[in-house]
Order: C-alpha cells, then sequence, then structure tokens
C-alpha cells in the first residue's frame, strides 16, 4: 500500500486533496474566520460606478516620435533606449543625446537630442537629431536637420538654408532674422524673428516675443506682453484667403 | 460718484447704422455699421457684427468685425472672434482660434499711442 502513495502531487490531486479537506470540516469556510462586522464594513462592488477605474491614476510612459533618417517613416517609441531599428527599414537609430561644447567636425546621427553649448561651434559638420539645441556658433559649411524642434538662441546666426527643421522656436532674448520663406509646423516665439512664415500648426509668441514680416496660417495665439508686427492670415477654418495686392 | 465708470449695453436685438460714440465702457452684442469710439474700453459679444472702425482704450472681441481697430492700451481677441481688418495697439492678446486677415501693429516695447479722443458734448 506504502508503494501506492504518490511523492509528487499533480494539480488535480490538489484540488482533489482541498475539496475533501472541506467536505470533512478540516478546512474552514471562506471568511469564517472574520466577525460580521468586518465584512459589513466593506461596501459590496455594486456600490462601486461601473466606470470607476480601480487603479485611480495611471502614468503611461511619455512617448516621442522617431523619424528614420533612411526611409523617414515617423514611429513613436516610450521609454529610453540607447538605439533603435525603424520598424519598415530596419536601419539601426541611434537615440543618444550629445552636448558639443567645443569645436566639433564630427557628423552626428541621433534621433536624440543634440545641444550646442555657447562654447561650441559645429565646424563642417552635418547634424541629424531629433531635437536640436543652438547656441553656439556654426560655419558656413555645416547643416542642421531636425526631425523635431530646433531651438536658436545664445549667438547662433545661421544662415536660414543651413536649416532645416520641423518646429522653430526662437529663445528669448534672441533676434532671428530669415530672408526666404519660413515654413514650418509650430513656431514658438519668445526672441525677435523677422520673417516670412508659413505655419501647419500653432503659431505662439509668448511674453517677450516679437514677430515681424508675415504670417500666414490656422492657429496663432500671442499671450501678453507679445509683439506682432506683421501682415496676418490667420484662417482656422481652412485655406487663408488669397494676398490681397 | 465722479470717479464711476458706465458701461453702455447694446443688446443682441439691435442694428445701428451710424457712429457711436461714448467717454465711458461700451458692450455690443448686436450690430453695427459704422465708427464705435469709446474713449473707455469697447467690448464685443459672440454675437457683435461691426462693419467700421473701432477706437478705445482697450477692446475686447468675440464676434465678428470688418474694419481697423486702434487700441491706446490693449486688444483681446477671444477664440471666437473673426477680424478683417487692421489692428494697432500697444498690448495684444489673441486666443488660438482667431480668424484674422489684416496687418497688425503691436509692440509692447513702443511708446504709447495718443489716446482716442471722442467728441463727447458734456453732461
Amino acid at each position: 500500500m506504502a508503494a501506492k502513495k504518490t511523492k509528487m502531487m499533480d494539480g488535480y490531486s490538489v484540488v482533489r486533496s482541498l475539496a475533501k479537506a472541506k467536505q470533512d470540516g478540516v478546512l474552514p469556510a471562506p471568511g469564517a474566520h472574520r466577525h460580521a462586522e468586518d465584512l459589513s464594513s466593506h461596501p459590496p462592488p455594486t456600490a462601486m460606478p461601473a466606470d470607476n477605474p480601480h487603479i485611480v491614476k495611471t502614468i503611461q510612459p511619455t512617448k516621442r516620435t522617431i523619424r528614420c533618417f533612411k526611409c523617414g517613416y515617423e514611429f513613436q517609441l516610450s521609454g529610453t533606449t540607447k538605439t533603435i531599428y525603424c520598424s519598415k527599414c530596419r536601419e539601426k537609430i541611434d537615440l543618444g543625446d550629445y552636448v558639443v561644447d567645443r569645436p566639433w567636425s564630427e557628423e552626428i546621427k541621433t534621433g536624440g537630442s543634440v545641444i550646442v553649448r555657447p562654447t561650441g561651434r559645429l565646424e563642417n559638420v552635418r547634424i541629424w537629431a531629433g531635437n536640436v539645441i543652438l547656441e553656439g556658433e556654426m560655419d558656413e559649411h555645416s547643416s542642421i536637420e531636425c526631425t523635431q524642434w530646433l531651438e536658436l538662441g545664445g549667438q547662433a546666426n545661421p544662415h536660414p538654408r543651413q536649416l532645416t527643421m520641423r518646429n522653430l522656436r526662437v529663445a528669448a532674448g534672441k533676434e532671428m532674422r530669415f530672408k526666404y520663406k519660413l515654413q514650418v509646423h509650430h513656431l514658438e516665439l519668445l526672441g525677435t524673428l523677422e520673417a516670412d512664415v508659413e505655419a501647419t500648426g500653432l503659431v505662439s509668441i509668448r511674453e517677450g516675443g516679437h514677430l515681424k514680416g508675415t504670417v500666414r496660417g490656422a492657429h496663432l495665439q500671442v499671450e501678453e506682453g507679445g509683439g506682432l508686427s506683421a501682415r496676418v492670415f490667420i484662417w482656422p477654418q481652412g485655406n487663408p484667403p488669397a494676398e490681397d495686392s | 460718484m465722479a470717479n464711476e465708470t458706465h458701461e453702455s449695453v447694446i443688446g443682441s436685438d439691435v442694428e445701428i447704422i451710424g457712429t457711436i460714440k461714448s467717454s465711458g465702457t461700451v458692450r455690443l452684442d448686436g450690430k453695427l455699421e459704422g465708427e464705435l469710439i469709446c474713449g473707455g474700453n469697447a467690448i464685443l459679444g459672440k454675437t457683435a457684427q461691426v462693419k467700421g472702425n473701432v477706437t478705445a482704450t482697450s477692446v475686447s472681441i468675440e464676434g465678428k468685425i470688418n474694419g481697423n481697430l486702434l487700441a491706446k492700451d490693449k486688444i483681446e481677441m477671444k477664440a471666437t472672434a473673426t477680424v478683417n481688418g487692421d489692428i494697432k495697439a500697444r498690448r495684444l492678446s489673441v486666443e488660438d482660434g482667431v480668424t484674422f486677415v489684416g496687418r497688425s501693429e503691436v509692440n509692447p516695447n513702443s511708446q504709447p499711442t495718443p489716446a482716442p479722443q471722442p467728441n463727447v458734448p458734456q453732461r
């Protein structure tokens, strides 16, 4: 008989053992150890609203848009990682952040950010990045291409043809002049910009910012303290009307 | 009593053809074909429609205006505002959603614009 005893119990045996113990009264009934008043202190589940999320607060990780340098495919990424492969063309994309605080002549290609400090200088180099903050100088043979935001500040005085960006921010105290038509998605001004602006997104003039020239787009926001000396064509319903001669 | 400010209200069911001059604040919810000259503030409500120029110390717009705006101090465009005309003021505030076609001359750092002088007869 001893040989028939199982040394290892499978799941089914465990369930059967527990059911038998409960039947024999070895195990107490569920909740039997609690007093009645303890149970009554808990509201029944039906007391909660149907749409009540049991987790009151959820924090979603911030997502950032990555654009493949090779195929141009855009995708969203949350969390932090050093490198990623484009989900379309499998190109390896560096996502590191770089700070340039000295003369620099090595190409940077990253989906992350590049900060060129006032002491930094770009010399005959091409920068590809998600976001760029340009406070230092760049020579005429250098160029910057941003897939997201380009912030101009400090001593930076690049030629507009050297810059390609989706969104532009002019930092406080900075004066920038674009001779050519400036086509951007969002434009945020904390400094002064003189340009012929065509924006598909929001043109935002913050306190201390000033826009001179022409602005054409769908959305304009001027904070109190912002200046606007321009011909304005803001037409949220669609394309702005043709400019009067 | 001498410093008491008066607000003149023109309701949404009122249409005026001509010039409105006031030394105080004017709130306009109706239609105006002509000029509005205020020594105080001009408030154009959501239902306001103006065909003409508006001159005031400060102008707040929620409705539609076809004409130029001149404010000694501030122009405030709410999200529902539609402005077809030129604006000139010392300060400007624009909410996202406005329709605005015209020239803007707003420089907070500049010298203040000469105050509009409405020729209002003394009561």
